[in-house]
């Protein structure tokens, strides 16, 4: 077992969370023949530019074909072994969306599909790289679970339960090299558990992926302001911590981040979830709005969409000022 | 081996079973044309080739069968009942109702059901990771055939899908095409030419054969040629075979069998 | 276009949503606009497009079996000029060509018309992989595309008129089969975007979208017996929501969305979306699929063993106002 130290989370982080799944895979491969690890051309994009060479065998790369990553996975998977099958997270959840409804779905067979450049950090390359929608796409279909993790050393909790996991999965991967770290030591990872990071009483935030790191900071800032925030890292998104949530009950204001689309991601999760309680906070989402952003830079990008410290801490401050003010 | 006379009598009894089902579903329809179409390939398969055993139906040794074209359920579910992986009250009970067996089959490997088909063009790709998995476990005894119809092969997913068989060298991959020529439109030269079939397949680095689609003795013979590649077996076969009213007849992709064409069918089944 | 009367909206029910936007329709479409496409992927007769196909063979383009190619082809035309019509099954429109959608046009803005038949459980007895509940939440997250879900044929054909002449992407998703039934007699405002009230009552809303809209009215009435009366919107425009129509419901007790779909991502969560960034008391309740694949067969059992006819959105209303006790 890779070991959550200050020091590990310190490299993971330089290298971002495509790498640390390089690491993972190895580590899963050399303790598990039956593991795979399928890809669809993406192999060195993932870390795992070595890992045919050490584990010979256990690599299958279907070309850049991601129907057919879907469809292979699914039958090995089928014939006993464990597949984590990964590529960009909006190649594999939209190009190849009927293979996973039916294979992953349908037939419930357990493979693991990692998503790279979940959000907004490949949009230099436009938005045919941004994955905007993944969480929106797969959460409809049943049985599949989503998570999110908040950095590098959560991606390895994440992977080291997932290869636990019966069922099919989803993992997002979101940032670019250099993440922020949230976790220096071990901590109790649970799939469907969310982690308190900070505990509060006026503003709840929800977030998943590196934006929890952002999250964390704005609320320090909103703190500063006088005003007591709680920060949740919702790492699963699919299926929810209701039972957190229930917890959010008596707070003014309830907010969600992420590197989604507004509609249809872990904020909508909430909203459905939190809508048919009586009493709750009013919810704002805060996400990558309704529309692509122009290609650009990650930061920019972020800047952009308002999901920076100061972004959030203007939207959140203002909407938290109007319900005091009884809006 | 098996005798002309002991197939022959086996795609009779399952055309029996799968007008039953259509008949019994009402007049929503069936696919008959298309299910038809695929009777003798199943009967030779399920009869004479594939090995499979009823009391262990996940028997690491199988020889597993994908239904690509989901489209073929009624014919797959009344060779699953010939052989003894379901009853004769599935069947009277399939496709209607609150039926476990509706149009499109759904995976259910304890009745012999390897994969849930309807969406076209996902199962070859399924196939060749099943049959990626057996030569991982060094399973050299069992071999994967697939089925797809002929205009499934407008997806361009069952392109991805040919390719990484040939380049995996996944020699224990048959995949057979139904090639009744006929889609729900029209005919597939007419809605959408995909070139020479033969020579397709060919060029990607398959070992092709041609047969007589409801020859039960030329498609024995055909699975039981050994190649060095992956092969392809094109079955050239009649939509709607068995009914004459239906035969070649596009309309009768899906279609319901009134009382009078139920009876005329089993009329015609029982001559031939 | 043809007016509303009673004796249209007759025949239209009888077509269906599909047999009226494919055999009505589109060909008035073609007939008055002549950068009109209609595009099918070998589901021309059975979308009954054949009138289509008689009459503009130049403008009707089947693409076999490959929707993925069918969305590519109709984006191609659409960016040239066209107004292009691509209609197949709706879970494999929306599926199997996601990206497609996405990329031509939620990316580049094609000027395409989706029209998903056979959505929700239409299609009976061919099962899980035909039946569509996914759709509506895979559409409304693509940008700019605008999503409509028409209660009955009549609404259905007055959708696709005013698709025809809207400048983007619009997904139609139809909810058919034949001898349908009729919410809409004659002449009304419809318009993409602007719901319809169809009862007002207080306390409780229900919002409906698609072929469940007159079960919700079937409810309303046994509802209304026992005194209870809902405030009933058809809210055939999923995206973009009539927000306006909603805040008028911020102070309703509870709001109950009814769908042919997946409570998750649909209607109800474009609902709980928007309210629950107003209103920190107006319960929030969705009747649609459970999380799950449901157990196939005909339309009307998948229907009632998911509590989406008329009797189970009447239990569910009545118990929602039931535990509000007698101040409700």
């Amino acid at each position: 077992m890779l070991e959550i130290s200050r020091k590990n989370a310190r490299i993971w982080s330089m290298l971002g969370m495509r790498r640390v799944v390089g690491i993972m895979l190895e580590e899963l491969a050399g303790s598990d023949e039956h593991f795979i690890f399928a890809t669809a051309d993406l192999g060195r994009y993932l870390g795992a530019a070595d890992f045919e060479d050490k584990y010979p065998g256990q690599m299958i790369d279907v070309g850049i074909a991601e129907q057919n990553l879907i469809g292979v996975s699914a039958g090995m998977q089928q014939e006993g072994f464990h597949v984590f099958a990964g590529t960009y997270a909006t190649f594999v959840t939209a190009r190849a969306l009927d293979q996973i409804r039916v294979n992953l779905g349908y037939m419930n067979l357990g493979v693991k599909l990692i998503g790279a450049a979940g959000g907004l950090s490949d949009g230099n390359f436009s938005p045919t790289h941004m994955a905007l929608e993944d969480i929106a796409d797969i959460r409809p279909i049943p049985g599949i679970a989503i998570i999110s993790p908040a950095d590098g050393a959560e991606v390895v909790k994440a992977m080291y339960a997932l290869a636990e996991y019966e069922g099919p999965a989803y993992l997002r991967l979101t940032g670019r090299a250099n993440t922020p770290v949230i976790y220096t030591e071990d901590y109790d990872f649970k799939i469907g558990k969310a982690v308190c990071l900070k505990e509060g009483t006026e503003i709840a935030f929800v977030a998943s992926g590196t934006i929890v790191a952002t999250v964390q900071k704005a609320a320090a800032e909103l703190e500063k302001k006088g005003i007591s925030c709680k920060v949740i890292n919702m790492h699963t998104i699919k299926p929810l911590d209701t039972q957190a949530l229930d917890e959010l009950e008596e707070f003014k204001l309830l907010v969600t981040v992420e590197e989604h689309m507004a509609a249809g991601g872990m904020g909508s999760a909430v909203a459905e979830y939190m809508g048919a309680k009586a009493k709750r906070p009013v919810q704002q989402i805060i996400a990558a709005g309704h529309e692509y952003p122009h290609a650009g830079e990650y930061e920019i990008l972020l800047e952009t969409c308002g999901l920076t410290v100061d972004g959030i801490v203007k939207k959140v401050e203002g909407r938290y000022r109007e319900l005091q003010n009884g809006r | 081996m098996k005798s002309r006379n002991e197939l022959e009598l086996m795609a009779k009894d399952m055309r029996r079973d799968a007008y039953k089902m259509a008949y019994n579903s009402g007049t929503k329809g069936a696919h008959l044309g298309g299910g038809m179409s695929v009777v003798e390939i199943l009967a030779v398969l399920y009869g004479a080739i594939m090995k499979y055993d009823v009391s262990n139906p996940s028997w690491e040794e199988r020889d597993r069968l994908i239904m690509s074209k989901g489209h073929g359920g009624i014919s797959l579910y009344a060779a699953l009942k010939n052989v003894g992986y379901l009853s004769q009250e599935e069947i009277d009970g399939a496709l209607h109702g609150d039926s476990d067996y509706y149009e499109h089959p759904r995976k259910n490997i304890d009745k012999g059901i390897e994969f849930s088909g309807g969406s076209l063009g996902q199962g070859l790709s399924f196939a060749a990771g099943m049959a990626l998995g057996l030569s991982k476990r060094s399973n050299d005894k069992s071999r994967v055939y697939v089925i797809l119809g002929d205009g499934e092969c407008d997806e361009g997913s069952v392109w991805e899908a040919a390719a990484s068989v040939i380049h995996f060298g996944l020699k224990q991959i048959t995949v057979i095409i139904d090639l009744n020529g006929l889609q729900y439109d029209g005919s597939t030269e007419h809605i959408m030419r995909l070139g020479n079939m033969r020579s397709r397949w060919e060029s990607i680095g398959y070992d092709v054969f041609e047969v007589d689609g409801h020859d039960v003795l030329a498609l024995q013979d055909v699975f039981r040629k050994e190649s060095e590649k992956p092969q392809v077996v094109i079955a050239h076969t009649v939509k709607g075979k068995g009914m004459s009213f239906a035969e070649n007849r596009v309309e009768w992709h899906t279609a319901y069998l009134t009382e009078e064409l139920y009876r005329q069918a089993l009329k015609e089944l029982e001559i031939c | 276009m043809q007016e509303i009367t009673k004796k249209n909206s007759r025949v239209w029910s009888r077509l269906g949503q599909r047999g009226t936007v494919c055999g009505v329709a589109l060909l008035e479409i073609l007939e008055s606009m002549e950068n009109a496409y209609v595009l099918t992927a070998d589901l021309g007769h059975t979308s009954g497009l054949d009138r289509v196909m008689q009459k503009f063979p130049q403008r009707f383009i089947n693409v076999g079996i490959s929707e993925q190619n069918l969305v590519g082809t109709a984006a191609g035309l659409a960016l040239d000029g066209g107004v292009a019509f691509a209609t197949t099954f709706a879970t494999f429109l929306t599926m199997r060509s996601y990206e497609q959608i996405r990329h031509n046009a939620g990316y580049q803005e094609a000027n395409v018309k989706l029209i998903g038949t056979s959505a929700g459980f239409a299609i009976g007895m061919f099962g899980n992989t035909h039946y569509s509940y996914e759709d509506i939440a895979l559409m409304r997250v693509i940008p700019n595309m605008v999503v409509v879900s028409p209660a009955d044929a009549t609404e259905a054909y007055l959708a696709i008129h005013q698709a025809a002449v809207y400048q983007g992407p619009v997904y139609i998703r139809l909810s058919d089969g034949l001898n349908t039934a009729i919410v809409h007699s004659e002449s009304y405002a419809f318009e993409i975007g602007k719901a319809e009230l169809l009862n007002q009552g207080k306390d409780i809303a229900i919002i409906a979208v698609g072929g469940v809209v007159h079960e919700a009215i079937n409810a309303v009435e046994k509802l209304q017996a026992l005194g209870i009366n809902p405030t009933l919107i058809n809210m055939h425009t999923i995206k973009p929501l009539d927000e306006a129509m909603l805040y008028e419901l911020r102070d309703y007790r509870a709001l109950i969305t009814v769908e042919e779909h997946s409570i998750i991502g649909g209607l109800g969560s474009a609902v709980a979306e928007y309210m629950m960034g107003i209103s920190h008391t107006t319960q929030l309740f969705r009747i649609g699929i459970q999380d799950k694949f449901v157990h196939p067969g005909e339309q009307g059992y998948v229907k009632s063993s998911n509590g989406l006819d008329a009797e189970g959105i009447y239990a569910y209303v009545k118990r929602v106002a039931e535990s509000f006790g007698s101040d409700a």
